[in-house]
């Protein structure tokens, strides 16, 4: 072949690597989906808020950080997981646990997610709460003014929001409602109702510590 | 007469890409599914295929080729009214059966006819080899503004007109004298049907030819595909972003005769070219039609230098030619349905494999985006139906956020949020496309074995054979 029949291809060559070069060097290759972050990288902690539907998120995603460390795998593949039960199962094959493993490690996950955000003083006093409590309580009128009319800092002796929350997540039972039909629709009517749950049984456990054993005993303490 | 023959040529391969940019119209109407879709493609191109020898058989004698003319034209006309009016797969899928042979006898027919028309074989076979490369890359722009402008049936519809135009011309050829060229050939009794012996095709070209055929489906099938149901783009956005193939198709004559190359050089060159582009098209760096631009000229400067010439090559001084141009048809449209069988099990499984990495990217977004847990756990709920319901197409995550009661202070995030999934399944449909791309790049490198193995001459220069001195079967690669 004479220089000038190589010519042609060879111009063709140029072309596409001169395509393919400034394809890469605007990130050709890397138009891919979002990879899922490392769980068992700390993330850090949010702002600090009065919030209690940001406080709750903040504690399930923590939780489910943790448990996906746990176990191996990623907090979306986890969340994608848990609501299905033929996930589940996938997910405690790959995984090689067992489903109630699995529950176990997201409700680890949360009571240590509860620790962290507490001691990071990410879990706001109850004083700060009280409109969202009463709401959960559904308190009113007067029964709301009462409330209000308390001072703070018997509230929050009362009502310490890290205790409510822990006693909150110990008492629900994750199998039960991940296997309700209605789905992730019937999970927020259930969180708040173990939310209420366990503000009432922490206020009451507070109270009875707090008088005489005598009188405690005749409260059932 | 030459115009309406041309025209003719140039619809019935326009027809073997021209649904392209409507099979997502179709896909929806028609009630379908992507891997089901795809046999209006390659239906057509596997009956054209193996239709076009056998037909160019009808065509061997100045009479009869008029007369196969005709019978393909009216075929061709009734099926593609046929395909018009089709309210199922089943029905849309054996009108193209039909439609292919009466193309098959068009196709051929029209080779020796445009041969007689011009009064010279080089020039008539030129004007058949550049009507088909023309309506092959303006097919799918054809039918992408006729698709959005009014429907898919139209895309049928309008060629009903169109080919019967050809009738009169075909039928007029039948008073001609016989071409010198046609006498020559009897004279040395080369017809078959005369009990002469045809000259076996060129096997290099027409490998070529299959072997290109195959990845240029993959630029015009996949890439429409990918920008219509992937990245969401109207069939007009599409149909304006694919003429840059027609386009470049046309400049590579310039470039052709500025390199005053040979065929081999022009069919090495355009193999580099058409997989440069399409490998380019795997690694785009966004889901912008702007992206797909300069791979597309390198497809279609590929197109340019290869198609033609190789198809030029294949005819030259092979006899008789009705048969040869037989050969190439079969060569090229076989070609397209190896590349549908090879490409669609991959892009479709393709689709499959990027749904967990889409989901898993969706889902963290979720997870982090700014709203109240309320509104997450309804829209993930959604979300997971939209997902659910996708039978193996791009899904369209708007119905989520449309079902979802969103407060008003949450709209903006909802929205930012709403941007950030539809990214991310621009992502997943583009990584979704890759291999497919790659394999389809691949197999227009794989033509450059065949092209290194032509006779190395200048496509320009004086043939050196005169008709009347070509050896009957002489085998030449």
């Amino acid at each position: 072949m004479t220089l000038r029949r190589f010519m042609l291809p060879g111009a063709a060559l140029v072309a596409v690597l001169a395509v393919l070069g400034m394809q890469f060097a605007f990130g050709g290759g890397d138009f891919v989906p979002s990879a899922a972050a490392d769980p068992c990288v700390e993330r850090p902690l949010g702002p600090v808020t009065t919030d209690l539907d940001q406080v709750t998120q903040a504690v399930v995603v923590g939780g489910v950080q943790d448990a996906a460390c746990a176990l191996g795998t990623s907090r979306e593949s986890l969340l994608l997981a848990l609501p299905n039960a033929t996930d589940r199962a996938a997910l405690a094959q790959q995984t090689g646990k067992t489903e109630d493993e699995i529950l176990a490690a997201v409700k680890a996950g949360m009571l240590a997610s509860v620790d962290r955000l507490d001691q990071g003083g990410r879990i706001p006093p109850a004083s700060g709460l009280v409109d969202a409590y009463a709401s959960e309580l559904g308190l009113s009128g007067l029964a709301l003014q009462a409330v209000k009319s308390v001072p703070p800092e018997m509230i929050d002796r009362l009502l310490p929001t890290g205790a409510v929350v822990r006693r909150a997540i110990e008492g629900l039972d994750l199998a039960e409602l991940l296997s309700d039909a209605d789905g992730p629709d019937a999970w927020e009517p259930a969180l708040r109702s173990a939310i209420r749950d366990a503000a009432i049984a922490e206020v009451k456990e507070q109270i009875l510590d707090q008088l005489p054993s005598s009188l405690s005993s005749v409260f059932g303490g | 007469m030459v115009r309406v023959l041309s025209l003719a040529v140039g619809i019935v391969l326009a027809d073997s890409a021209i649904v392209t940019l409507a099979l997502p119209q179709i896909l929806r109407e028609l009630d379908a599914e992507v891997s089901e879709v795809a046999w209006v493609l390659t239906a057509y191109n596997l009956v054209l295929g193996l239709a076009a020898v056998p037909a160019a058989r009808m065509s061997l004698t100045a009479a009869r080729a008029p007369l196969a003319g005709v019978a393909g034209l009216i075929v061709f006309a009734a099926a593609s009214a046929a395909c018009a009016l089709a309210g199922s797969l089943e029905m849309l899928i054996g009108a193209r059966v039909v439609q292919a042979i009466g193309g098959a006898l068009v196709i051929t027919a029209c080779l020796e006819l445009l041969v007689q028309a011009t009064g010279d074989a080089h020039r008539g076979a030129a004007r058949w080899a550049t009507a088909g490369v023309i309506g092959a890359a303006v097919g799918p722009v054809a039918g992408g503004l006729l698709t959005e402008a009014l429907s898919w049936q139209a895309i049928f519809f309008v060629q009903v007109p169109l080919v019967l135009l050809a009738i009169p011309a075909a039928w007029a050829l039948r008073e001609r004298p016989e071409d010198p060229e046609w006498a020559a050939e009897a004279a040395t009794a080369v017809h078959p049907l005369q009990g002469g012996t045809a000259d076996r095709p060129r096997v290099a070209a027409n490998l070529a030819l299959a072997l290109l055929s195959a990845a240029l489906t993959a630029a015009l099938f996949l890439l429409v595909l990918l920008m219509i149901e992937g990245w969401q783009r109207s069939p007009t956005i599409t149909a304006i972003t694919v003429t840059v193939i027609p386009v470049a198709a046309i400049l590579s004559g310039t470039v052709a005769r500025l390199a005053q190359a040979s065929t081999r050089s022009e069919a090495v060159a355009g193999s580099i070219l058409i997989g440069g582009g399409l490998i380019a098209l795997a690694f785009l760096p966004g889901a912008e039609p702007a992206w797909t631009i300069a791979p597309q000229a390198l497809i279609g400067l590929g197109l340019g230098l290869t198609v033609e010439s190789l198809t030029a090559f294949a005819l030259r001084d092979r006899f008789p030619r009705a048969l040869q141009g037989g050969w190439t048809i079969a060569s090229r449209h076989l070609g397209i349905v190896v590349g549908l069988l090879i490409l669609t099990p991959i892009f479709v499984s393709g689709l499959t494999d990027a749904r967990a990495p889409a989901q898993q990217a969706i889902a963290g977004i979720v997870i982090d985006a700014p709203l109240p847990v309320s509104t997450k756990l309804t829209l993930a709920g959604e979300l997971g139906e939209q997902l659910d319901a996708e039978r193996g197409r791009v899904p369209d995550l708007a119905p989520a956020f449309e079902a979802t009661p969103i407060a008003p202070a949450d709209r903006r995030e909802a929205s930012a949020l709403a941007v950030q999934l539809d990214d991310q399944l621009e992502r997943a449909a583009t990584q979704a496309f890759q291999n497919a791309f790659l394999v389809a790049g691949l197999l227009a490198l794989l033509a450059i074995v065949p092209a290194l193995l032509i006779r190395d001459v200048d496509r320009r220069e004086p043939d050196d054979h005169a008709p009347t001195q070509a050896t009957p079967g002489t085998v030449t690669a």
